[in-house]
């Protein structure tokens, strides 16, 4: 817009207008670069916002899980016998003032252990979106840049990994690691996740490297990786950071998926796919609603919260995308 | 600037000067580039099972000087290589086979790293004013590449002085130096362009369509800006358009490329008035002139058919299935560049039958087409 605004000006006669842009005496001229641009758009996104802060109210309470501990007095793990807590024939106890959220089978406060398997989720939902985007963006660039024998070499191995049945080959592994923690459940869905994610970063990477400006920095005597990393890389930014907040629910949902299955976190640890298995049998038999409904709704929200921020966040990033054709 | 002289200049004389083998017309010291039988091929894509052996020849048998201080002029249609040629003198391909000099060294199998010196020397402004600028990032990074990537100046003030210096030079207000690409006009974008090529100060600036992007308006601009950055700083142009209206205005002597050949080459005024070549004739037929009375008047060319593919190109004279003057001659024998009836050395053209000044190439009538071309397309003749 502004582009047309001093092409008409230089078209009304005088060469020299072209240079002068309105700006204001004394304060330094400065762009907004695309990422500055993007947030602001973001900012502006109620949806996205509020879900934001949802993520932050959940990392909150990761974070502060002891401090709901020492306030109800009752420790993650600690499992209370009593009648208040569990009932004569063992059955959890339904949501009191003492349990707010109720006790599990095994008479454990609900709550907090909700907090604090808010921990497990958000540090494997980021530790794995991280391992995936970052080792996708690197195969990507290279692969894409590279073309040639690299390229085909990595596209093998990109089919390759995109082939394994990923939960059978969790599993196994799961097997032979024996002891299970939160570093093994991210690289196990870091290890499989970045193969899509290279292979949608080398389609953009090789349309890149045929931009003018790629071949300027070529004539110029540039090496391969400066090409890569000053010319590039910041144009995969953008999508880099759409993936990863697309990325973030599907991985907090994969590990609540791999404990669920009893292959992720493993007890006593408090984690909300555990929880929601171990809360089946009692859910079946409506016996205890509350032990299924808090670490499920934990999820639902936490999971929602991310995806509507990354709609968010892509819409952002690229305002062309989907809602011109919305509104 | 004075520092990126003085380094330049101990960069190009430490490479020992070759012998010419041909230094009969100009001496040594007066050409910074010379280009000879210059070809390159593309192979035709060819997948793992089934191999492909065709090629299209891009460039084809090229031999070019580029003095020192001039504007040497390529035209061309689209696809005629006169791109390929700018980007294998720049060493962005690799060429098929023939020779690259660039002052008085021998660059045409320089490996990456040996070619990194000369590319301080050379450097390139593209077409596309959009697509040359990187979006994401500032321009005052965008100018000072060839200063980072090269390693003159070692202080960021320097490199930002000498970045805010070239942009004063091509017209900029240095204190949109942290600003980005897209905040820029299409002008004032390729005038970013060209304070990147100018930064390091260079031997040769290799101008690649540098304004068929353009307003005609802003066309100027930059042609102007060019020129007098020319006078100012002794530049040496490889100048490519299709426009030769535009080759006109900025040439001293002009190259017209013909589907990888160069078929004629003059200087400017005797390109425009004293053509040989059929096709550089129709070429310049086709230049729209500003006066509607003389364009009324004009000698009006119209060649029948289109560029046959680069792939197979036509034996003999390139320009034999299309040319109104063609006989068995032009089949049979390729013509050589040479200077025709009594033009001046440095006029040559690539035809056996050249135009006179005052022929009418509009009543003439090829041989060829009587006994081939007429059968297949009946309606050529007509038209």
């Amino acid at each position: 817009m502004t582009q047309g605004i001093n092409d008409s000006l230089v078209a009304g006669g005088e060469p020299g207008i072209e240079e002068e842009l309105p700006q204001v005496p004394g304060k330094k001229i400065e762009g907004r670069s695309p990422l500055v641009l993007a947030f602001a758009r973001l900012r502006r996104d109620r949806a996205a916002v509020i879900s934001f802060w949802v993520i932050v109210a959940i990392a909150v309470m990761a974070i502060a899980a002891p401090v709901f501990g020492l306030i109800t007095g009752h420790g993650p793990n600690h499992q209370y016998r009593d009648p208040g807590a569990l009932s004569a024939a063992g059955l959890p106890h339904e949501p009191s003032g003492r349990f707010l959220f109720g006790t599990d089978d095994q008479g454990r406060d609900i709550l907090v252990r909700v907090a604090y398997g808010a921990r497990v989720s958000l540090v494997v939902g980021l530790g794995a979106t991280a391992v995936t985007v970052v080792l996708g963006v690197l195969v990507g660039l290279v692969t894409g840049y590279f073309r040639g024998i690299v390229d085909t070499l990595l596209a093998r191995v990109i089919d390759v990994v995109l082939a394994i049945p990923y939960l059978l080959f969790a599993i196994s592994l799961a097997s032979v690691v024996g002891h299970v923690n939160e570093l093994v459940i991210i690289l196990i869905i870091g290890g499989f996740g970045w193969a899509s994610v290279g292979r949608i970063i080398r389609g953009q990477v090789i349309s890149i490297r045929e931009r003018e400006y790629v071949e300027a920095a070529r004539s110029l005597g540039a090496s391969d990786w400066r090409i890569i990393f000053v010319d590039i890389l910041p144009n995969i930014i953008a999508p880099a950071i759409v993936y990863s907040t697309l990325l973030l629910p599907v991985s907090v949902v994969a590990e609540a998926a791999l404990s669920y299955l009893g292959i992720g976190i493993q007890p006593p640890t408090a984690d909300w796919g555990q929880m929601i298995s171990g809360a089946q049998l009692y859910v079946n038999s409506g016996v205890a609603w509350w032990y299924l409904f808090f670490p499920g709704m934990a999820l639902v929200i936490t999971t929602l919260a991310f995806n509507i921020l990354g709609d968010g966040v892509r819409d952002a990033f690229d305002p062309r995308s989907d809602r011109l054709f919305a509104k | 600037m004075s520092t990126h002289e003085s380094a330049a200049a101990t960069s190009s004389s430490s490479v020992a000067p070759t012998p010419d083998a041909r230094g009969d017309h100009t001496s040594d010291d007066d050409v910074l580039v010379r280009v000879e039988s210059l070809v390159k091929y593309f192979p035709v894509q060819s997948t793992a099972l089934r191999r492909s052996r065709e090629a299209v020849h891009a460039v084809d048998g090229v031999d070019l000087e580029i003095r020192r201080g001039e504007t040497l002029g390529l035209v061309g249609e689209t696809g005629c290589g006169k791109s390929t040629l700018a980007r294998c003198v720049a060493r962005l391909y690799d060429v098929t086979s023939g020779r690259i000099q660039f002052d008085g060294a021998d660059i045409t199998t320089l490996s990456r790293r040996k070619m990194r010196p000369f590319r301080r020397d050379i450097q390139m402004i593209f077409q596309d004013p959009y697509g040359s600028l990187n979006p994401r990032r500032r321009v005052g990074s965008i100018i000072a590449d060839p200063l980072t990537i090269h390693g003159v100046g070692d202080s960021r003030r320097g490199r930002k002085r000498a970045v805010q210096e070239a942009m004063e030079l091509v017209g900029l207000n240095p204190e949109h130096y942290n600003r980005f690409p897209a905040e820029f006009s299409g002008g004032q974008r390729q005038r970013i362009g060209v304070a990147r090529a100018l930064v390091l100060r260079p031997k040769l600036i290799i101008c690649d369509e540098p304004v068929s992007a353009l307003d005609v308006s802003i066309q100027a601009q930059i042609i102007n800006l060019l020129a007098d950055l020319q006078s100012e700083l002794g530049l040496t142009y490889l100048f490519i358009a299709h426009d030769l209206s535009v080759v006109r205005h900025v040439s001293d002597r002009v190259a017209v490329m013909y589907l990888g050949k160069v078929v004629e080459i003059a200087a400017g005024s005797d390109i425009y008035n004293h053509s040989r070549h059929p096709y550089a004739r129709a070429l310049l037929s086709a230049v729209p002139l500003p006066d509607p009375e003389l364009a009324k008047t004009r000698e009006r060319v119209i060649l029948v058919g289109d560029v046959p593919s680069p792939i197979d190109p036509p034996r003999g004279c390139r320009f034999h299935p299309r040319c109104p003057k063609a006989t068995q001659v032009c089949v049979d024998q390729e013509p050589a560049l040479l200077p025709r009836f009594d033009d001046p050395p440095n006029h040559a053209a690539a035809c056996h039958h050249p135009v006179a000044d005052d022929e009418n190439l509009a009543d003439a009538r090829s041989t060829l087409f009587g006994d081939e071309s007429a059968v297949a397309e009946p309606g050529a003749l007509s038209g």
